[in-house]
């Protein structure tokens, strides 16, 4: 097989160099530069055979243009010379005119960051089509021999990311990622789950393709049970799609101005500050943004120059900060924190099989599906199981059952969490499995 | 405030990718490939988003690259770039044969196509306004004063205000060894705002939007966005103070297109696509109750009820001249009279199902995603005229003794295979003995499709038909975000359950 050539992808001083280049011919006021470029492929498969196969080379700059208050900004996919100047000169004619922010703040100053250097990995960064293409073909035949379908994705990613400013700000990360995602069906079994990581050969692919098949073969001639409100196990890979709501409406603002259930409000109903250092959750639950979890090594800053430094989120079940913008922490007298991610959840040394084993009686959910708000002052959310839905009794999985939609408030399920697992990474999340006391379920489908 | 107007610099088309593209084509040909396509595409997108008094988002980007797709020996290549320059496609090509060739690694059938007529054609959405003409002082200034006029009701309540636009031109350029060579140019436009009103412990939303379309800068209607603003905010502070929606019964519902829209997309639109029908998205998106042993038999709806694809309707958001695999824009029923009858197809579902051409639902996202089968604009037939089941919006609340009237969409989400499903909105009134007697708060409806369109007891008639649509459709790995229009008229449903159950 010939191999194509590989692209030629631009360096990390080459990258800061052109931002200088970008700064040196704005003749904006103040101007804040941005570069992200890298190669991403994926395949993916179902019924046992690739179904896509892609590989895309990928290169953006943005630039804002500030005069005094005015700002806008414009992005360009060509790396040439005529296009960034033009780029740049469209963002200058747009700030010119543009309304003066009342929100504005100044360009952020020359930051420090930690010290480390996120994890780039050659080989993922380099992999073949041929090679990528072998592993799906070892997975499908695994899937094969079983008699399943397996369907899913195998993805590898290499990203660079700069920044610069007029007032001396300068940042560059390079990192990769792969991840993997398996879906087995066989009947009306099925079961899911994924891994990432930030080197592909990390990723447990046909240990986790035998253990799905497993599940899927396990998960046949679901019953029905009742609606109702149980205890429940979540696999890791479902807990993933359900902490982040949590995390994402941690933002000061919204709870400052009554918008989040993390609003304090005072006798007449009025808002009245936020909730932080409230004993809201179980004291087992313990949330940090950790970039530098030897599982992620993700990049050392945010898109707006902040760094993103280690940070208790969640302690003893108890919110340590809130995510506050550079404007709102100057309205409130607060340090400026950016986002509260990438997520990492405190697990234990026990696996899924130990909590279940410590469960009477309740429910294992595999995978939360469609998971979105229905009520978003009070975070309720509705959302489905799905891929493997099993009935626990005496400590054991005693069958499957039928899918279930809940609609949940998640403080309160956090509130209830009282036992947690191992941590796996699911996409830029660390998350373990874990047990929640009362989890409500309002509907059954049939839906496989 | 805002200062003179400002011309914003031409963005302009590259002339050079007819060369490119065919280029690419004779590439393909001589690697031996039994097909190829290569699409050239340029976005234009430019977005404006004030928050209060702060005008926070105003970008205008530029996005531009080229994707090539090969079939060789019945298994897919795709490789994609920023970098519009002839090494540049030669290398793609060469990367998306060496895909092909892994992925024939894996392949167990076949891939076929059915055929498709060779267009050598122009296609560009008819406009009256280039939005990208317009001074963005102007834009911008209709946005603070949509938020100016729904602070002023700060004191009664209105906390937060947002209001937004957004435009966009994509420029594409297809090209394949069958030899069609397409220029397409589609404008979009999308209007819209809406406030938070926060008062005993609560907040609540109330939002309005001209629904995002393939129009000009028409579309934006200064008048008519500015004589919605009042409405807006009075409702917001209705909807805090009133009453909590109730839970755990069954009642009527009367849903106003704006709200309908998005239950005909999830639980009619995605559930016809012939790609999730067999399986194709089962590791992500789900799989369809729909499946192909139900063609022509399956009681879809109510025998007044009628679906239909139209990626030709004027306005539309998925309408264009041509699919992303030059297949011509047409239209079709999916459901008629109630029965499944097609599905929405590209051209290697066609093949599978045993059809000889494609309804032409292949669109990717960008020059660096595939093509894969998206939901065109689909759409409830209006209520036939003097039909049994037909009434006007007001005949239905006054038929109505007990009921909840539904408008603008909330929560939503449904199964893996489109069946279970539950619904919000963004405004409900009660209606009692024929009127509407006050607005309620936090309804949700929960139904299973089938049940749910054969519950339909009334269609709006023609004259209350609307284009509403949605412009942030997901699906696909790597997920991709597609755009459609699901014109319909209000229904009235019976015996729906509201809130949990539990």
């Amino acid at each position: 097989m010939t191999l194509a050539a590989a692209p030629s992808l631009i360096s990390k001083d080459r990258a800061i160099s052109l931002l200088e280049e970008v700064i040196k011919q704005s003749e904006a006021e103040e101007i804040f530069v941005s570069l992200s470029t890298g190669e991403e492929s994926l395949s993916r498969f179902s019924e046992n055979q690739i179904s896509q196969n892609i590989s895309s080379t990928q290169f953006k700059l943005t630039i804002t243009s500030y005069f005094g208050r005015k700002s806008a900004s414009s992005s360009t996919t060509d790396l040439d010379s005529d296009a960034i100047a033009s780029a740049i000169k469209r963002s200058e004619e747009l700030a010119r005119f543009a309304p003066e922010d009342p929100e504005w703040v100044p360009l952020l100053e020359p930051q420090v960051y930690e010290e480390r250097t996120p994890a780039f990995d050659e080989v993922t960064a380099t992999l073949s089509p041929l090679t990528r293409g072998e592993i799906i073909q070892r997975v499908c035949a695994i899937s094969a021999k079983a008699g399943v379908d397996g369907s899913g994705t195998l993805s590898t990613e290499t990203n660079l990311y700069a920044i610069a400013n007029s007032r001396g700000l300068r940042a560059c990360n390079q990192t990769t990622q792969a991840d993997f995602s398996f879906t087995a069906r066989i009947g009306d079994g099925s079961s899911w789950s994924n891994r990432s990581a930030w080197a592909l050969e990390q990723l447990p692919i046909e240990e986790l393709t035998q253990q799905l098949i497993e599940r899927a073969i396990k998960s046949r001639q679901p019953c029905e049970v009742h609606p109702g409100t149980y205890p429940v196990v979540f696999d890791g890979a479902a807990f993933a799609a359900l902490l982040p709501w949590i995390v994402w409406n941690l933002d000061a603002r919204a709870a400052d101005e009554g918008r989040s259930f993390m609003s304090r409000t005072d006798e007449s109903g009025k808002p009245a500050g936020n909730r932080l250092g409230e004993a809201m959750f179980s004291p087992i639950v313990q949330v940090q943004r950790n970039a530098a979890h030897p599982l992620l090594q993700l990049g050392t800053f945010f898109g707006d120059g902040l760094g993103n430094d280690y940070k208790e989120v969640i302690q003893d079940g108890i919110p340590q900060t809130l995510s506050y913008s550079r404007y709102w922490a100057a309205q409130q007298g607060k340090k400026p924190t950016g986002a509260m991610y990438p997520i990492v959840m405190t697990g234990s040394d026990q696996s899924l099989a130990d909590l279940i084993a410590q469960t009477e009686r309740g429910i294992l959910v595999s995978r939360a599906w469609y998971v979105r708000y229905v009520n978003p002052r009070s975070l309720v959310v509705t959302g489905m199981s799905r891929d493997g839905t099993f009935w626990i009794e005496d400590g054991q999985i005693a069958y499957p059952i039928k899918n279930l939609r809940f609609n949940q408030s998640l403080p309160e399920m956090l509130r209830d969490v009282d036992a947690l697992g191992t941590v796996q990474r699911y996409g830029s999340s660390i998350v373990p499995g874990v047990r929640v006391g009362a989890f409500n379920f309002s509907s059954v489908t049939d839906s496989v | 405030m805002v200062q003179a107007p400002a011309p914003i610099s031409e963005v302009k088309t590259p002339g050079y990718t007819t060369e490119l593209s065919e280029l690419a084509i004779d590439l393909i040909r001589k690697a031996g490939c039994e097909y190829g396509d290569v699409r050239f595409c340029t976005y234009r997108t430019q977005n404006l988003y004030a928050r209060d008094r702060s005008l926070s988002n105003l970008s205008d980007n530029v996005n531009s690259g080229f994707g090539v797709r090969v079939l060789l020996d019945g298994a897919w290549g795709f490789a994609a770039s920023h970098n519009k320059t002839p090494a540049e496609v030669a290398r793609i090509v060469a990367l998306a044969v060496d895909i092909a060739k892994a992925s024939r690694l894996s392949q167990l059938t076949r891939v076929q196509l059915v055929p498709v007529e060779a267009h050598r054609d122009t296609y560009i959405t008819p406009i009256q306004i280039d939005p990208f003409t317009v001074p963005i002082a102007e834009k911008a200034e209709l946005l603070l004063n949509v938020n100016e006029q729904l602070l002023n009701y700060g004191s009664r309540g209105i906390k937060k205000a947002y209001s937004y636009l957004s435009f966009s031109r994509e420029d594409k350029t297809f090209a394949s060894t069958e030899g069609s060579l397409i220029h397409q140019t589609i404008y979009r436009s999308y209007p819209g705002f809406g406030c938070t009103a926060i008062a005993n412990g609560d907040a609540q939303n109330r939002s309005y939007e001209r629904p995002p379309l393939n129009i000009g800068y028409e579309h934006i209607d200064r008048s008519d966005i500015l004589s919605q603003v009042d409405r807006v905010a009075e409702e917001a502070i209705e909807k805090v103070h009133a009453p909590v929606g109730p839970s755990g019964i069954r009642s009527t519902l009367i849903l106003k297109p704006t709200n309908l829209f998005l239950t005909i997309h999830e639980s009619v639109g995605h559930p016809t696509e012939l790609d999730r029908v067999y399986g194709y998205e089962s590791n992500f998106a789900g799989t369809s109750f729909a499946t192909t042993d139900k063609l022509g038999k399956l009681q879809y709806a109510a025998p007044w009820v009628n679906f239909k694809c139209d990626r030709t309707q004027p306005g539309g958001r998925s309408t264009a001249g041509y699919d992303d695999e030059g297949v011509a824009s047409q239209n079709w029923y999916v459901v008629k009279d109630g029965i499944l009858v097609d599905y929405l197809t590209d051209r290697e579902t066609a093949h599978r199902l045993g059809r000889l051409s494609s309804n032409g639902c292949a669109y990717a996202d960008s020059w660096s995603s595939v093509p894969m089968v998206r939901i065109p604009n689909l759409g409830l037939e209006p209520g036939q005229e003097r039909g049994s089941h037909t009434a006007t919006l007001a005949e239905m609340i006054a038929d109505t003794e007990d009921g909840i009237l539904i408008d603008g969409i909330g929560s939503f989400s449904i199964d893996q295979q489109r069946r279970n499903f539950q619904f919000g909105g963004d405004a409900f009134w009660k209606v009692e003995k024929g009127k509407v007697v006050g607005m309620l708060k936090n309804v949700t409806y929960h139904s299973m499709t089938t049940d749910f369109w054969n519950s339909i007891d009334a269609i709006g008639p023609a004259s209350e038909w609307m284009q509403c649509g949605a412009n942030n459709c997901g699906k696909g790995e790597p997920i991709q975000i597609a755009q459609m229009t699901h014109a319909c008229v209000p229904v009235r449903v019976r015996n729906i359950q509201i809130g949990s159950s539990s």
